[in-house]
C-alpha cells in the first residue's frame, strides 16, 4: 500500500509511530482536498481540471510533542512540511508546492487554560474560530476576533497570517491579541514564549512567528487576551454625498480616541449595488453586500456581458454612483460605547452625513458571516471574484484608493470598502469580478488583475496586504515591500530552518 | 596588529569619511563614554577604576554616513556601539571590547509633524523633551513620557523597549512605532513601510526595536502621535494593603476605564512619598490620573473610575496627591545623585513584568528578598489588561566597596531569580544591556539560542555593540 507513496516507506512507519494509525493518510481524495487552500487562481484551475499540487502525505497530531517528533523527523529526511489550520486562506499559503507532509493541527483544539484574572487563555492551534469564541461566550468573555471566516479558520491560521476581524478597530487584529506563543521549531524543539503583559528583552520573539505564514515554525498554541462579553451594543447607519467625507469622518473618529467596534465605509460603486442597484437591501435583507452569496451571482449573472470589457462599466458606475454607506457599531461597557456613539454621530453630522437610523448597522450584523462558501457557482457560470485587501497612511489613502482603482479598472469591475481603520490610517478592501470567453482568457486577466494592482500599490507606497497575508500569490512584491529590510526575514529563515523544510516557496524567501 | 595601531587605523578612517571635526578620541571624551547609569558603575568612578574607554566616537549627520561608517568598520572589524544619550542603566553602551562610539546626536531634526496621519518624523538622535515640547507647540503629544525625558533619545527609547509614565493610555514605545530607518551590519540602508498596519510576513519592526544597537543601527523612525489633552482629571486614594489596590488597579485596566497614568505605591514606598505626594499616614497611596484628546470621554472615565475605586474600597485623598504626582514627575529620579554621591550606598531599580493572577506573589516572593541584603520597595505602574509591570527600589549600604558589589547583586538575583520561577519578564522597560544577560538567556531559553543565530546570520564578525543582550563576543 505504501509503495505508491514518493515518501519512503520508513518514513511513513515513523510517522505512523508517532501519531497513531489513524492520524495520517495519502488516501488520493484526501490528498486532492489538501492540494489548495481558497486562492481563487487555484479554483479557477481547478475547473479546468488542472489539478493543484498535492502533498505526499496528511498528517493529524495530537499534540506538541507529536509535531516535535514530527518535525525532527522531517528536517532529518528534508521533507518539505506545511502546516495548516483550516485552509481558509486566500493566498496559495497551504499549498504543497514541492510535494511534503501537510500538517494539519485541527486535532489540537483544546483551550488549554483560561485565567479569569488575567483575562487570557492559552488555545490550541488547530481551535476553530467559530467554536472558540462560543466557548469563550459561554463563560463571559469574547476574543474580539471576527474574521468572516469564522466558522472556517483556526488559531493558528489567524497567527500565521496576521488575520484581521470585522471589530478590529476596538480590538485590534491578531496580532495585538497575542500575549505569548508555544512553537515548535523546525529541528523540532519548543519555544514557548513568556506570558507578560510586556517586556524588554530583546526582539520580539512573538513577532518572529506571527505573520510568518508557516515559513519558521509550526504555532502550537497561542496564548490570547480576553474581553469581557461586552455589556452594549449600538448600531448606527450613516450616508455621504461623497467618499471623501465618509473618510474624513472615519480620520476624525479614530483620531478623536473613538474605537468603535465596527467602522464599514463602502465607496460609492459598493455602495450603489448594496443599496438601490442589484441588490435590493429592504426588500431582500438576506442578501446584502455584493458578496452576499446569492449577491454575487445575481449581479454576475447581470453583469456577464459587460464584464467582458469591465472598463466600460467601471467608468460608467465611477461616474455615476457618489454617495458613500457607512455602518457603525459601538460596544462595550454601556455608559462609554452611548458617550461614543454620541460623539460619533456628531462628528458624521459635522461632515456632512446623512443619518440613515439604525437599521442598516442592524441589518448588517445579522449577515455579518454570510459570505459566499458557495463560491463555485459563480466559478461556473465563468466569472471569477477576488478580493485585495491593503493598508497605508491617511495622507496616502485616496491617492492609493485611486491608483488601485484605475489599475483594476482595465481588467475587472471594482468596488472597495473601508472596515480597518486606526488613528494613522487605514485599510482598503477592493472586491473584483471578471469574466474573460476562456480560462485562458480568464487566467490571463486574473493574472493581469494582480500584477497592475500590485504595482499600483507599491507605487503608491502602500502596504502590500493588510490582512490576507503573502503566501505564493503575492510573494515576489516582497522584496519591495521591506523596502532593505529583507536580510532580516531572510536572516531569521537561515538561523531558523537551515534545511528549508518550512512550507517552501512561501512570503518570498 | 597592536591595538594602538588598531585604535590609530579606526580613527584615520572615520577622519576620512566624516572629516576631524566630527571624530573625538580625547581622553576626557573616552572617559565619559567608558559607562552608562548603570549602578556599580559608580563605584567605579568613585574608586578611579578606569575601564572600558573606546577608541573614539563620531558624529554622523544622515543615514549615509552611518551606512559608511558601518561598512567601513565592518571590513576593519571594529565593534560600533550606537550611542543614544546614555541614559541606558543597565550598561547598554559600554564599549566592553573598545571600538567606536556613533553618537546620534548630530540626527536632530524633527522632520515631519503630521496632523492629518497623527506622526512624527524623527531621528534617532533627538532628545525626548526636545520632541514633547515642539509637539506640544503644535497642539500634539508623543505620549511618551519616560522619568528619563531630558536624558534619553528617541533611539535609544526604541533600541530598549522604553515605557513611559502614561503608558497605559499610549503604549510603550514599541506601540507607537509605525516605521523604522537605520542601516544593518553589511552596511545596508532599511526603510520599512509606512503603513498603521500589514499582513506582510513577521514585522521586522518588532524584531529591530529591542534589540539594543545589536543587530541594526536605527536612524529615524515614524511615530504615533496623539492630539494634546486638554485638561486632566487626578486623584488620589488610600488603601489598606497591595492585594486591595491591586485588586482595583486590574479592575480599572479590563472594565475599559484604565487612566492614562495608574500608580500603586506600597506601604514603604508610600512613606517614602507621603510628604512629596500628600500621601496617607499609612497603608497604600494609589495615583489615578486621567486625560485625553477626547475631553468628554476622558472626564467620563474618570468619574466611572473614581467611583469604581472607592466601591473597591479606596479612601478618596482629593486631587492633591494626583496633582503633585504629576507636577513632581520628572524630578524623582534627579534626586538620586544625593544618595549616590554618600559613598557607602548604592541606589537601583528593577522593573519587572508579570500577569496578573501572579503579581501578588512575585512581589511578596521578592520584597523579603531583597531585605536580606537591604532597603527594597516597590510601586506599581504601567498597568496592562493581563498584568502590570512592579518597580522594586532598592538601597544597598557598606563602607567596602567589594561587599557593597556583592550585595547590590544578591539584591537583584533576589528580584531575577522569582521571575524566571515564576514565569514573569526579567525586565519591562530598562532593557538587557550587559547586566542582565545570563537572567535574559534563562528567561528565553531556546529562544535566545535562536536570536543568537539571528545575530551571526547578521552580523558574524559581532562588530555592532558586542557582548550586550548576552550575544557571544565574536569580533578578534
Ligand atoms: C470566505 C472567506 C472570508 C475571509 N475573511 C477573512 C477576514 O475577515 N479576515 C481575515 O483576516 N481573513 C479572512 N479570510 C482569509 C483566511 O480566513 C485567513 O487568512 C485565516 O487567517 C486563515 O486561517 P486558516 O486556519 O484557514 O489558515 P490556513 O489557510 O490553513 O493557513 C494559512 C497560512 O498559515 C499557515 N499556518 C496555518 N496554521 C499554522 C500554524 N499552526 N503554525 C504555523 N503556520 C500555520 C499556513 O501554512 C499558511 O501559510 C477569509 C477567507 C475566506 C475564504
Ligand atoms: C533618571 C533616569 C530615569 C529613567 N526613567 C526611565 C523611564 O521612566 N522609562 C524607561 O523606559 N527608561 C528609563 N530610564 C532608562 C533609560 O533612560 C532608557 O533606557 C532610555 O531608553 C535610554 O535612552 P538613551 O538615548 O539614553 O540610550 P543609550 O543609553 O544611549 O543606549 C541604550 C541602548 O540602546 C542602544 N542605542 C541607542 N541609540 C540607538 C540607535 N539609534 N540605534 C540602535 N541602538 C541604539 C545602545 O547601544 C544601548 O544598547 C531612566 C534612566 C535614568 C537615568
Amino acid at each position: 500500500m505504501t509503495g505508491s507513496n514518493p515518501l519512503a516507506k520508513g518514513v511513513l512507519e515513523m510517522v505512523s509511530g508517532i501519531v497513531g494509525k489513524g492520524n495520517w493518510s495519502f488516501a488520493p481524495a484526501q490528498l486532492l482536498s489538501y492540494s489548495r487552500d481558497l486562492w481563487t487562481r487555484k479554483t479557477m484551475e481547478m475547473q479546468a481540471g488542472k489539478l493543484p499540487a498535492p502533498p505526499h502525505l496528511i498528517v493529524w497530531p495530537e499534540s506538541t510533542e507529536q509535531v516535535q517528533s514530527l518535525l525532527r523527523l522531517a528536517d532529518q529526511a528534508q521533507i518539505p512540511v506545511i502546516p495548516m489550520g483550516a485552509g481558509s486562506g486566500v493566498c496559495g499559503g497551504t499549498i504543497a508546492l514541492r510535494g511534503g507532509i501537510i500538517i494539519d493541527l485541527k486535532k489540537m483544539d483544546r483551550i488549554r487554560n483560561l485565567d479569569r484574572t488575567s483575562m487570557i487563555a492559552e488555545v490550541e492551534a488547530g481551535k476553530i474560530g467559530e467554536i472558540l469564541e462560543r466557548e469563550l461566550n459561554q463563560l463571559g468573555f469574547t476574543l474580539g476576533h471576527f474574521p468572516s471566516s469564522i466558522y472556517c479558520s483556526a488559531v493558528g491560521g489567524w497567527v500565521a497570517t496576521r488575520s484581521a476581524g470585522q471589530l478590529s478597530s476596538k480590538y485590534g487584529k491578531i496580532e495585538d491579541m497575542v500575549v505569548s506563543l508555544e512553537v515548535v521549531l523546525p529541528d523540532g524543539r519548543l519555544i514557548r514564549t513568556r506570558t507578560v503583559p510586556r517586556s524588554a528583552t530583546g526582539p520580539s520573539l512573538n513577532h518572529i512567528f506571527i505573520g510568518s505564514e508557516g515559513t519558521l515554525g509550526i504555532i502550537t498554541s497561542a496564548t490570547l487576551r480576553l474581553w469581557e462579553y461586552p455589556k452594549a451594543r449600538e448600531f448606527q447607519g450613516f450616508r455621504f454625498p461623497d467618499l471623501h467625507q465618509g473618510l474624513e469622518s472615519i480620520r476624525e473618529m479614530m483620531q478623536s480616541e473613538l474605537k468603535p467596534a465596527v467602522i464599514r465605509l463602502y465607496d460609492p460603486v459598493d455602495t450603489y449595488f448594496s443599496s438601490k442597484g442589484i441588490i435590493e437591501e429592504k426588500a431582500k435583507p438576506k442578501k446584502i453586500g455584493l458578496f452576499a452569496k446569492r449577491g454575487i451571482i445575481h449581479l454576475a449573472q447581470k453583469t456577464l456581458p459587460y464584464l467582458y470589457h469591465p472598463a466600460l462599466p467601471n467608468r460608467f458606475l465611477q461616474s455615476r454612483a457618489k454617495a458613500s454607506k457607512m455602518i457603525l457599531i459601538f460596544e462595550g461597557e454601556t455608559e462609554l460605547a452611548a458617550l461614543e456613539h454620541k460623539q460619533a454621530k456628531e462628528i458624521c453630522l459635522h461632515a456632512g452625513g446623512i443619518d440613515t437610523g439604525e437599521w442598516p448597522a442592524r441589518n448588517w450584523w445579522k449577515h455579518r458571516y454570510k459570505v459566499s462558501y458557495t463560491m463555485s457557482k459563480v466559478f461556473d457560470l465563468g466569472f471569477f471574484v477576488d478580493t485585495i485587501e491593503v493598508a497605508t497612511l491617511w495622507d496616502n489613502l485616496e491617492n492609493l484608493y485611486y491608483s488601485m482603482q484605475e489599475a483594476i479598472s482595465k481588467h475587472a469591475l471594482v468596488m472597495a470598502h473601508f472596515s480597518h481603520a486606526y488613528p494613522q490610517g487605514c485599510s482598503i478592501y477592493f472586491s473584483i469580478a471578471s469574466t474573460g470567453r476562456t480560462l485562458q482568457d480568464r487566467l490571463a486577466r486574473y493574472d493581469a488583475v494582480w500584477e497592475d494592482a500590485m504595482e499600483a500599490c507599491m507605487k503608491a507606497g502602500g502596504a502590500l496586504s493588510h490582512h490576507h497575508g503573502i503566501g505564493i500569490l503575492k510573494a515576489k512584491w516582497m522584496e519591495r515591500e521591506s523596502g532593505g529590510a529583507a536580510p532580516l526575514l531572510k536572516g531569521l529563515k537561515k538561523a531558523l530552518d537551515p534545511n528549508g523544510i518550512m512550507n517552501p516557496g512561501k512570503l518570498g524567501i | 596588529m597592536s591595538v594602538d595601531d588598531k585604535i590609530i587605523n579606526a580613527i584615520n578612517l572615520l577622519n576620512s569619511l566624516l572629516g576631524k571635526n566630527r571624530v573625538i578620541s580625547d581622553q576626557t571624551s573616552m572617559l565619559i563614554y567608558s559607562r552608562d547609569i548603570f549602578m556599580p558603575g559608580y563605584l567605579d568612578l568613585r574608586e578611579g577604576k578606569i575601564q572600558n574607554l573606546p577608541w573614539a566616537a563620531c558624529f554622523p549627520e544622515n543615514i549615509e554616513e552611518v551606512a559608511k561608517v558601518v561598512g567601513r568598520a565592518q571590513e576593519n572589524r571594529i565593534p560600533l556601539i550606537a550611542f543614544g544619550a546614555g541614559s541606558g542603566v543597565l550598561g547598554g553602551t559600554v564599549p566592553v571590547t573598545g571600538g567606536i562610539m556613533v553618537d546620534l546626536k548630530r540626527m536632530h531634526q524633527i522632520r515631519n509633524i503630521n496632523p492629518t496621519n497623527l506622526t512624527v518624523e524623527v531621528e534617532a538622535g533627538v532628545m525626548g523633551e526636545d520632541l514633547e515640547r515642539a509637539l506640544n507647540e503644535t497642539g500634539f503629544t508623543l505620549g511618551h513620557f519616560p522619568s528619563s525625558i531630558y536624558c534619553s533619545t528617541v533611539g535609544g527609547w526604541l533600541s530598549t523597549r522604553s515605557a513611559g509614565q502614561l503608558s497605559s493610555k499610549y503604549g510603550k514605545i514599541e506601540d507607537l512605532v509605525i516605521s523604522l530607518e537605520g542601516v544593518l551590519a553589511d552596511g545596508s540602508v532599511f526603510h520599512t513601510r509606512k503603513t498603521p498596519r500589514s499582513a506582510t510576513g513577521p514585522d521586522l519592526d518588532q524584531i529591530l526595536v529591542g534589540s539594543e544597537g545589536t543587530l541594526g543601527i536605527i536612524t529615524s523612525a515614524l511615530l504615533a502621535i496623539s492630539r494634546l489633552p486638554e485638561k486632566k482629571f487626578s486623584r488620589g486614594f488610600r488603601f489598606e494593603d497591595v492585594p486591595s489596590g491591586m485588586e482595583a488597579m486590574r479592575t480599572l485596566t479590563q472594565k475599559e476605564l484604565v487612566p492614562a497614568a495608574l500608580r500603586l505605591y506600597d506601604p514603604v514606598d508610600t512613606g517614602f512619598n507621603r510628604q512629596k505626594l500628600s500621601g496617607p499616614e499609612s497603608g497604600c497611596l494609589l495615583i489615578a490620573v486621567y486625560q485625553g484628546a477626547n475631553n468628554e470621554q476622558a472626564e467620563l472615565k474618570a468619574r466611572l473610575g473614581f467611583m469604581r475605586i472607592k466601591e473597591m474600597g479606596g479612601k478618596d485623598l482629593g486631587e492633591e496627591p494626583g496633582e503633585k504626582w504629576y507636577e513632581h514627575r520628572y524630578a524623582v529620579s534627579y534626586q538620586q545623585s544625593k544618595i549616590l554621591s554618600q559613598p557607602n550606598t548604592l541606589l537601583d531599580t528593577i522593573e519587572v513584568s508579570v500577569i496578573w493572577k501572579d503579581a501578588l506573589e512575585l512581589y511578596q516572593k521578592v520584597i523579603p528578598g531583597i531585605g536580606k541584603v537591604g532597603l527594597a520597595m516597590a510601586h506599581f505602574s504601567h498597568a496592562w489588561r493581563e498584568g502590570v509591570c512592579v518597580y522594586f527600589s532598592i538601597l544597598v549600604s557598606d563602607p567596602d566597596p567589594e561587599i557593597l558589589r556583592q550585595k547590590h547583586l544578591q539584591a537583584w538575583q533576589a528580584a531575577m531569580e522569582p521571575c524566571l520561577t515564576i514565569g514573569a519578564s526579567i525586565s519591562h522597560h530598562h532593557g538587557i544591556g550587559r547586566f542582565r544577560s545570563e537572567w535574559l538567556k534563562k528567561e528565553l531559553g531556546v529562544g535566545h539560542e535562536l536570536l543568537q543565530k539571528l545575530k551571526s546570520e547578521l552580523d558574524p564578525a559581532g562588530i555592532f555593540n558586542p557582548e550586550k543582550l548576552g550575544f557571544s563576543a565574536k569580533n578578534e
